[in-house]
């Protein structure tokens, strides 16, 4: 909003490299950089905790969505197949 | 149909797009992988008797479904996907596009900003684990070589040394450097295969089983690609095998998407398909048939000593293997080699994907900005060694379990929105086709436009 307010700082390297390029989707780029620094820190400060929320979570998302991985994996590749097929 | 424009040609050699293909998607981790897998089925299997011919028979295959078809159906359809809003329906680059027919407009609010940050959440974390298991690999190659010990403080230091490279290529433009490399390794690759296929003595019981495993793979396809072991019960091998590699290969789909997308300009669907079907399958049985045969032959005929390390510590078992073989250091020196620089390139590509799927972009072409990139790349370094910290390898797989489930709905979206989309432009093609003899017959005799009719001063000679 103000990297405006100081155009004179523009003409540096630094500052080139902030604003060259395209623009950042902010809203996915700021949820997802939080939520990666949030994970790493977690795992980081506290890894026995970590380490056993990710195996109730994994027993969790195994038991209840494993059939999902494995039919959408499937039909993916089937969808794929009749689009190569088709046209 | 082609992704892009009718008149599109292909930029790159078959050959190049192939070794991009490698180098950005299974790299290092299939070195892994090889011999690590086919070990681990035959002495675990999830069902049947372990250390059993029947055992011996599935463990290469197992693997080679694992590393098959499923995950480049995935790959190819996030990349036909991405190609086809970006090239044909002039969308934004994003994941989001892809669900245009499907939301409408509502994908410019809320939802398309969760659908991205599912697909970058996923990417980071199917990074991450890709990274996670090529420094642990390459940690231990360069014990063997160097004798740096195996720990957290080596392998920070080939976190860094990705980032800073990643970094490094982000701000000077090496990235056609790296690109020139993926090919070259490409090629050190199959050499190594060759010479594990004819050095060792064991030549035509090689070739045996590959012609063996590729017939199984194809025969026991429709049963593996549908297996939960509701019976058996098998939950702790679904979560570290089929399922973390589904999971894996869905958080690494828009990342390989992208890159497939951007490689693949001017190639029709059919081609595309083909090319991402036939292709890397055809390494893949080539290098895991080779290594996973290799490493089984030698545990039948009698190593329990190899086969109890390749089990415990499935890093070493790669270089064990090797051990065995002529001129052992060169080629280990080599693998090393090979696998640092398929890890670099992962790490480099990662960044700009992730800088490119959180950038507005216009054009698949584009690039996100320099700054960009090296955050990401530093955050995939911190996640990646904040998570081995945790529990290692088993961590790593577990996390892509978890965090690919979000994107795991996503794709199912983008299947159903680039059906509805292909589906409008054929009907709009067909019903221009049907539409075009009637406007003809209906403007009379002449098929010129009506103002310029054929003798009138002006109009072009026939």
């Amino acid at each position: 909003m103000d990297r405006d307010a100081s155009p004179r700082a523009r003409s540096t390297g630094l500052q080139a490299m902030l604003t060259d390029g395209p623009s950042v989707r902010r809203p996915v780029f700021i949820s997802s950089v939080v939520g990666v620094l949030v994970m790493a820190t977690w795992a980081i400060t506290a890894p026995g905790q970590a380490e056993s929320v990710i195996g109730t979570a994994v027993g969790w998302v195994v038991d209840w969505f494993g059939w999902f991985y494995i039919v959408l994996t499937t039909a993916v590749l089937v969808f794929v197949l009749y689009l190569a097929l088709s046209r | 149909m082609k992704l892009g424009p009718d008149h599109s040609k292909p930029q790159f050699s078959t050959f190049a797009w192939a070794s991009m293909l490698f180098a950005a998607g299974i790299g290092t981790d299939v070195m892994f992988y090889a011999v690590a897998e086919p070990v681990a089925q035959y002495l675990a299997p999830p069902s049947g008797e372990p250390e059993s011919i029947g055992a011996a028979r599935d463990a290469t295959v197992w693997t080679l479904f694992h590393y098959g078809i499923s995950g480049w159906g995935l790959y190819a359809l996030m990349g036909m996907a991405l190609g086809y809003f970006t090239y044909r329906a002039n969308l934004p680059l994003a994941v989001r596009s892809a669900l245009y027919p499907i939301f409408g407009r509502r994908v410019d609010g809320p939802l398309g900003h969760a659908v991205d940050t599912a697909a970058v959440l996923g990417t980071i974390f199917g990074v991450a684990t890709s990274l996670g298991i090529g420094v642990v690999f390459l940690n231990e190659g360069l014990n063997i070589l160097f004798g740096i010990p195996v720990g957290l403080g080596a392998q920070i230091a080939l976190i860094v040394l990705a980032v800073v490279i990643a970094a490094v290529s982000a701000t000077t433009g090496v990235d056609k450097g790296i690109r020139f490399l993926s090919q070259l390794n490409v090629i050190l690759a199959l050499g190594l295969a060759g010479w594990i296929l004819l050095t060792g003595g064991r030549t035509p019981f090689i070739l045996n089983a590959v012609v063996m495993n590729v017939g199984d793979y194809v025969q026991t396809f429709a049963r593996k690609t549908m297996e939960t072991f509701a019976y058996e019960g098998a939950s702790e091998w679904m979560s570290l095998w089929t399922l973390f590699f589904w999971a894996w290969w869905i958080a690494w789909a828009s990342f390989v998407g992208l890159f497939l997308a951007r490689i693949s300009r001017g190639r029709t669907i059919r081609q595309f398909v083909a090319g991402t079907m036939i292709i890397p399958f055809s390494y893949v049985v080539m290098w895991i048939s080779i290594f996973g045969n290799a490493a089984l032959d030698r545990i039948r005929g009698g190593d329990t000593q190899f086969a109890d390390d390749a089990f415990a510590s499935p890093a070493t078992g790669f270089y064990t293997l090797l051990q065995d073989y002529p001129l052992a250091g060169v080629i280990i020196a080599l693998s090393v080699f090979v696998g640092l620089l398929f890890y670099v390139t992962s790490a480099d590509s990662g960044a700009l994907v992730m800088g490119n799927l959180s950038s507005n972009l216009r054009s698949v072409q584009d690039d996100a900005a320099p700054w960009l990139r090296i955050v990401w790349a530093s955050a995939t370094g911190l996640l990646t060694i904040a998570v081995l910290a945790v529990g290692g390898i088993v961590a790593l797989q577990y996390a892509t379990v978890i965090f690919g489930l979000p994107f795991a709905f996503v794709v199912g979206l983008v299947m159903m929105g680039l059906l509805r989309a292909l589906r409008i432009e054929r009907r709009r093609a067909e019903s221009g086709a049907h539409a075009l003899p009637l406007m003809l017959s209906a403007r009379g005799w002449s098929p010129m436009p009506s103002h310029r009719r054929p003798g009138e001063p002006g109009s072009p000679a026939r």
